[in-house]
């Protein structure tokens, strides 16, 4: 096994703790899955193409990108989510649709093909005996800084504190006086904000497409429905899954190593319903 | 026995015209069935008031129709003569009602401090709560930190009903509070509700099936029948014993 | 009844079976003949395009039937339709010849791998742990799946490029036309009668209310299982079809985009009316075709709008906008004859005796050391009980006591942490409710749980199918229930009431509809959550009649969990007390009221100690 293997396990973790993080955030929130999770990141993708089409250093997009998806998730939570609170099934086929159209957006502007993006270069560090990309090497201390100031959120401030009451119990935060949809429009819209970062994170290392983002949001999905709404199980999902499918890419052949994520999942979730941590699912 | 007349009583006030709650016609039910039918009852302020009557009556449906978390389909409520009719449950309780369901209504994952903070308003000082819900009830100090979950079914009620006392309500709904306590216990949330009423003010209304806990207490009564609510009547009299006989027995 | 007047009903019963199905078939012969008669007036190449937008209405079908009639969503249908086009094409292209020997080959090997598929599918997601959304998530997997496989496929699946160039020419462009569009209104047809059928009800009550299905002892399961798998070789034997006229596969064919599509097609079209979802597949196809290579980007857009607004604001889809001129239509050519569905029901009573009950027979129900825990709770603790048939028990007790939990520990094998149930001496051991049910026990709930989209008279049939099977063509007219339903049905007023939808029954009305369903499975053991919940006076004197009738005529165990002390007591042949999960007291009528530590229960002011004795004794 070498360091070279072992780094792309974990910066592969990293990128799936960064994309899953905002789907998983809405799901224990809201109990609903967004589908258009991936069509976010793919907005965050090509306001990264935008950006740096005019001209604009790569960091700036990176800071844009949530800004601009942020906004468009505060426009659809009222006039599409919220009209279906209650009907999970429903909500699960409205943001499928609303998927569908912000990707058919995208491509009537930017076309269907790869779009060339300034690739940003880090170079290369020296480590644990191995030359590796200092770009992707920063996914991890970024997820890290990310599940981090989650997790303090939601356990040091009142902010989090109204958000977890939320998540445990709905009715008893209503009775408790806390106003249940300002507390799931913010979080609709955070969670989508941090796919937008997704996407332009992404930017520099993936082929940039319209479709960018579906095998995100598959594997993204399947994820969710393991873990709880703890960073911390989140973590460690990823981190394992991560080496999974890059021990199968190796091994085996890269796409089917693809499907490593969702086939585990699906069989875990047979056998283990309520997934790895204790209260997970929230049926 | 006779409810204590010592006890600190409902003095009516002279600027005491507009009741505290004021419900008229409250008719609710669930999907096709009507629970309960044209309720009508005024609760002025400092007053308890008590709601009896067997199981399935309706008694729990008519907090909930009060405070809307069961959408009621006809009649009107008034806190202080501001309309609250159907208004969210969450303006509900800022604006001065605070129900204590029947439920373990708790959050059992969150510590005892924190379910504290979460009923507290957004600037008041945390430590000056604590202090207060420990001098209540003496059994809940040095537990800030236990998880609410791990209380005993009495100190968790002891606990739902300090959430409740924190937020100075101007009225408290309360359903069946001491179902499943150890008469110790009930004691302690009697002497602690009625430290309230004499220190706030706070009008309550209960229901109840332990008559004695609530003849202590209430200043009048009402039985609750098939969903129809009765007339109110004095306690100052009334021999509880009696009134479960009356209404209560197998 | 005279002779004469059975006899007419006799006719009258057969003209109404033959009737309902000549009619779907006469139906579909006029869109026949208009694809017979245009035929020569269309060009290749629309015929070409028809060809594909008959096919995919096949698929069509397929999520409806599932979806619409049954409230399963699938997305797997995608991938099973890219299997059977790949099975095609990978046989034509190994042989070397795409001849029909081999098209047909082909079309058989992908129907088979397609329902193994679908039977691994329904393994993983029809069991009773999981909910709809771990469904939904495998569904979604396999078109993903089934891509990355094609992708990964090298020279034999032809990988990113497909394959094409595989067939002979099997029929000519016009053959395939006229093939495939009366394929199509075969299997539409076929549909027709099917979701018509007693088992098209059973679907529906499915769809409506799952759980309670289960509770009547259908293995909702098992009927999901066989629905998805056949729908599965539907849909394969179409992307067979589409294989061999169009020549060509490609990855895409089977991946999320065909899967989301043909769902849309069905969500736009109106799920639950077959005709819409087909129309809309074919139109929207046909037009894809055209306009895809103009304006590909902004037709998506359209249906992507289009769906969206469809699942918000007309969740019925086009046909509900349809379906107001329809009935003034139907009206104006129909005038004279009622709706088939709602013609009238004739409900007998069986002929099978009850054996009298003579004191001896074997307690009914036994329950030894019953335990129910959630995590540190303990609901319901070491119940023990003996109840024979003939008895009325009912079971009382403060809020929280733990009554309806022991109720479900009955119902329900999985339910209880400990102790065991023995139903007629049969051990219930850890059987979900359906097998249970089998056992000879029917539990009705709190509130009341019936099929609110189907009819009375349906929701009886659909009660009784554990026992009955349910047709796959027919609907039954005749209702032989047993003697209890009967008089269930006739002491509330139901009789009148056959052709009434359940939903738009009172509340009392469900309430008696429910029982009556509850004895339509004839059971053993009668479980009664709070039936008389909601009732007005006369309507619990009805039933308070019915439940002692059942008990000592029919030689039932009626079991009930009840909060009116008056009504318990004047039905009940034995009162259990229940409190904070223990047995309290089990005794007669007079026993219980007696019994000061009841009151003290009931008032809340008993002793602990003097509970704890009393528990002791």
């Amino acid at each position: 096994m070498n360091a070279g293997l072992v780094l792309d396990g974990l910066t592969t973790g990293g990128l799936f703790f960064i994309v899953t993080l905002g789907l998983l955030i809405v799901f224990g929130m809201m109990k609903l899955i967004n589908f258009a999770h991936g069509a976010f990141l793919a907005l965050g993708a090509y306001t990264c193409v935008l950006a740096t089409s005019h001209g604009l250093p790569v960091w700036l997009p990176i800071l844009l990108a949530p800004v601009v998806t942020g906004v468009v998730a505060a426009v659809v939570e009222p006039i599409v989510l919220r009209r279906l609170y209650g009907r999970p099934m429903d909500t699960l086929l409205a943001t499928w649709g609303l998927n569908m159209i912000i990707i058919q957006l995208i491509t009537l502007y930017f076309g269907r093909g790869t779009q060339p993006v300034k690739t940003v270069d880090l170079g290369a560090v020296d480590v644990f005996g191995t030359t590796y990309s200092l770009y992707r090497l920063l996914f991890i201390p970024v997820a890290v800084a990310l599940g981090l100031s989650v997790a303090l959120v939601l356990n040091k401030t009142r902010l989090g504190l109204v958000g977890r009451a939320v998540i445990m119990d709905e009715n008893l935060a209503q009775i408790s006086g806390i106003n249940n949809t300002v507390v799931r429009f913010a979080t609709f819209v955070f969670g989508s904000a941090l796919a937008g970062l997704a996407g332009a994170l992404l930017t520099p290392i993936a082929s940039v497409d319209p479709n960018i983002g579906v095998p995100w949001l598959f594997a993204a999905f399947m994820i969710s429905l393991l873990v709880g709404i703890s960073p911390a199980a989140l973590g460690v999902a990823c981190v394992l899954l991560g080496m999974l499918q890059v021990l199968l890419a190796s091994l085996w052949d890269p796409t089917i190593a693809t499907l490593a994520v969702p086939v585990a999942v699906v069989l875990i979730l047979r056998f283990f319903p309520q997934g790895f941590v204790k209260g997970a699912r929230v049926s | 026995m006779l409810a204590n007349p010592e006890s600190t009583r409902y003095v009516p006030t002279t600027d005491s015209e507009t009741p505290v709650l004021d419900v008229r016609d409250l008719t609710a039910g669930y999907g096709g069935a009507r629970v309960i039918r044209n309720a009508t009852m005024a609760v002025a302020p400092g007053e308890v008031v008590a709601v009896i009557g067997k199981n399935g009556m309706g008694k729990s449906t008519l907090l909930k129709a009060i405070v809307n978390v069961v959408k009621p389909w006809s009649g009107v409520v008034h806190l202080n003569g501001q309309q609250m009719t159907g208004l969210k449950t969450y303006r509900v309780a800022r604006a001065g009602i605070t129900f204590v369901p029947q439920e373990k209504a708790i959050f059992g994952e969150l510590t005892v401090e924190e379910n504290v903070r979460l009923a507290l308003p957004r600037r008041a000082e945390i430590d000056t709560a604590m202090a207060s819900v420990e001098a209540l009830f003496p059994k809940l100090s040095g537990r800030r930190n236990q998880k609410a979950g791990t209380l005993s079914g009495g100190e968790q009620k002891m606990l739902l009903l300090a959430r409740a006392l924190v937020t100075r309500p101007r009225l408290l709904i309360i359903d069946e509070i001491t179902e499943g306590l150890q008469p110790s216990v009930r004691v302690v949330l009697r002497e602690a509700l009625e430290k309230e009423r004499a220190s706030n003010g706070t009008s309550i209304v209960l229901v109840e099936q332990d008559l004695d806990f609530a003849f202590r207490i209430a200043d009048r009564y009402a039985v609750m029948k098939l969903g129809d609510l009765g007339e109110f009547a004095s306690t100052a009299k009334a021999d509880w014993r009696a009134v479960a006989e009356a209404h209560l027995a197998v | 009844m005279s002779t004469q007047s059975r006899w007419s009903t006799a006719r009258g019963l057969w003209t109404r079976t033959g009737g309902t199905n000549t009619r779907s078939l006469t139906a579909y012969l006029v869109p026949a003949a208009v694809l017979l008669a245009t035929a020569p007036a269309l060009d290749i190449y629309t015929k070409m395009i028809l060809t594909v937008s008959f096919i995919y209405g096949l698929t069509a079908v397929s999520i409806d039937l599932l979806w619409g009639y049954a409230g399963v969503l699938s997305y797997a249908h995608g991938a099973l339709f890219g299997i059977g086009a790949y099975a095609v094409a990978i046989t034509a292209t190994s042989r070397g010849n795409g001849v029909l020997s081999t098209v047909v080959l082909g079309g058989a090997i992908g129907i088979v791998v397609a329902c193994l598929v679908a039977l691994a599918v329904g393994g993983l997601s029809f069991h009773s742990r999981a909910d709809w959304l771990y469904v939904g998530v495998v569904s979604f997997a396999v078109p993903f799946i089934f891509e990355r496989l094609v992708l990964a496929g090298g020279e034999v699946t032809g990988s990113s490029s497909g394959l094409s160039a595989f067939m002979q020419s099997v029929f000519k462009p016009n053959q395939w036309y006229l093939l495939t569009g009366i394929i199509l209104l075969l299997v539409l047809s076929g549909a027709t009668v099917l979701v018509r059928s007693d088992t098209g009800t059973l679907f529906k009550a499915i769809r409506e209310n799952e759980i309670r299905c289960t509770y009547l002892g259908i293995r909702v399961n098992r009927v999901k299982g066989v629905l998805f798998t056949a729908t599965a070789a539907l849909t394969a034997f179409a992307g067979a079809l589409l294989a061999s006229s169009q020549n060509v596969v490609a990855p895409d064919l089977g991946g999320i985009m065909a899967a989301t599509m043909m769902v849309i097609w069905v969500a736009l079209g109106g799920r639950g009316t077959l005709v819409g979802p087909v129309i809309a597949a074919v139109v929207i196809d046909y037009v894809t075709a055209i306009v895809g290579a103009e304006f590909p980007f902004i037709w998506q857009l359209g249906l992507g709008v289009a769906f969206l607004l469809v699942v918000l604001y007309l969740p019925g889809g086009l046909m509900s906008l349809l379906r107001t001129p329809m009935a003034i239509l139907s009206r104006r050519f129909r005038p004279a004859e009622s709706d088939d569905r709602h013609a009238d029901l004739v409900i007998r009573a069986s002929d099978s005796e009850t054996p009298p009950l003579n004191g001896d027979e074997p307690p009914v129900l036994t329950l030894r050391g019953v335990t129910c825990r959630f995590g540190s709770f303990t609901a319901v603790s070491e119940i023990n009980l003996e109840a024979g048939a003939g008895e009325v028990v009912s079971i009382v007790g403060p809020n929280g006591a733990g009554k309806s939990t022991l109720m479900r520990c009955i119902s329900n094998g999985t339910y209880r942490t400990a102790g065991s149930v023995h139903v007629g001496g049969q051990p219930i051991k850890q059987l979900s409710p359906a097998r249970v049910a089998a056992l000879g026990v029917s539990q009705k709930f709190q509130h009341a749980s019936v099929f609110g989209a189907l009819t009375v008279g349906e929701c009886l049939r659909i009660a009784q199918a554990r026992t009955v099977r349910p047709s796959l063509w027919r609907r039954d007219r005749v209702l032989t229930l047993p003697r209890s339903a009967v008089r269930v049905i006739e002491a509330t007023g139901l009789s009148a009431l056959l052709s009434e939808r359940a939903e738009d029954l009172s509340h009392g009305q469900k309430q008696a509809l429910e029982l009556a369903m509850v004895m339509a499975t004839d059971p053993k053991v009668v479980l009664l959550d709070e039936p008389t919940a909601g009732l007005s006076h006369e309507e619990r004197t009805v039933l308070g009649d019915v439940f002692r009738l059942i008990a000592s005529t029919e030689g039932k165990l009626v079991i009930l969990v009840e909060h009116d002390l008056d009504f318990v007591r004047e039905i009940s042949s034995r009162i259990l007390v229940l409190h904070q999960g223990q047995l309290l007291l089990d005794g007669s009528v007079e026993d219980v009221a007696n019994s000061r530590l009841v009151q003290e229960i009931y008032t809340g002011t008993f002793d602990e100690q003097e509970l704890a004795d009393a528990r002791e004794s």
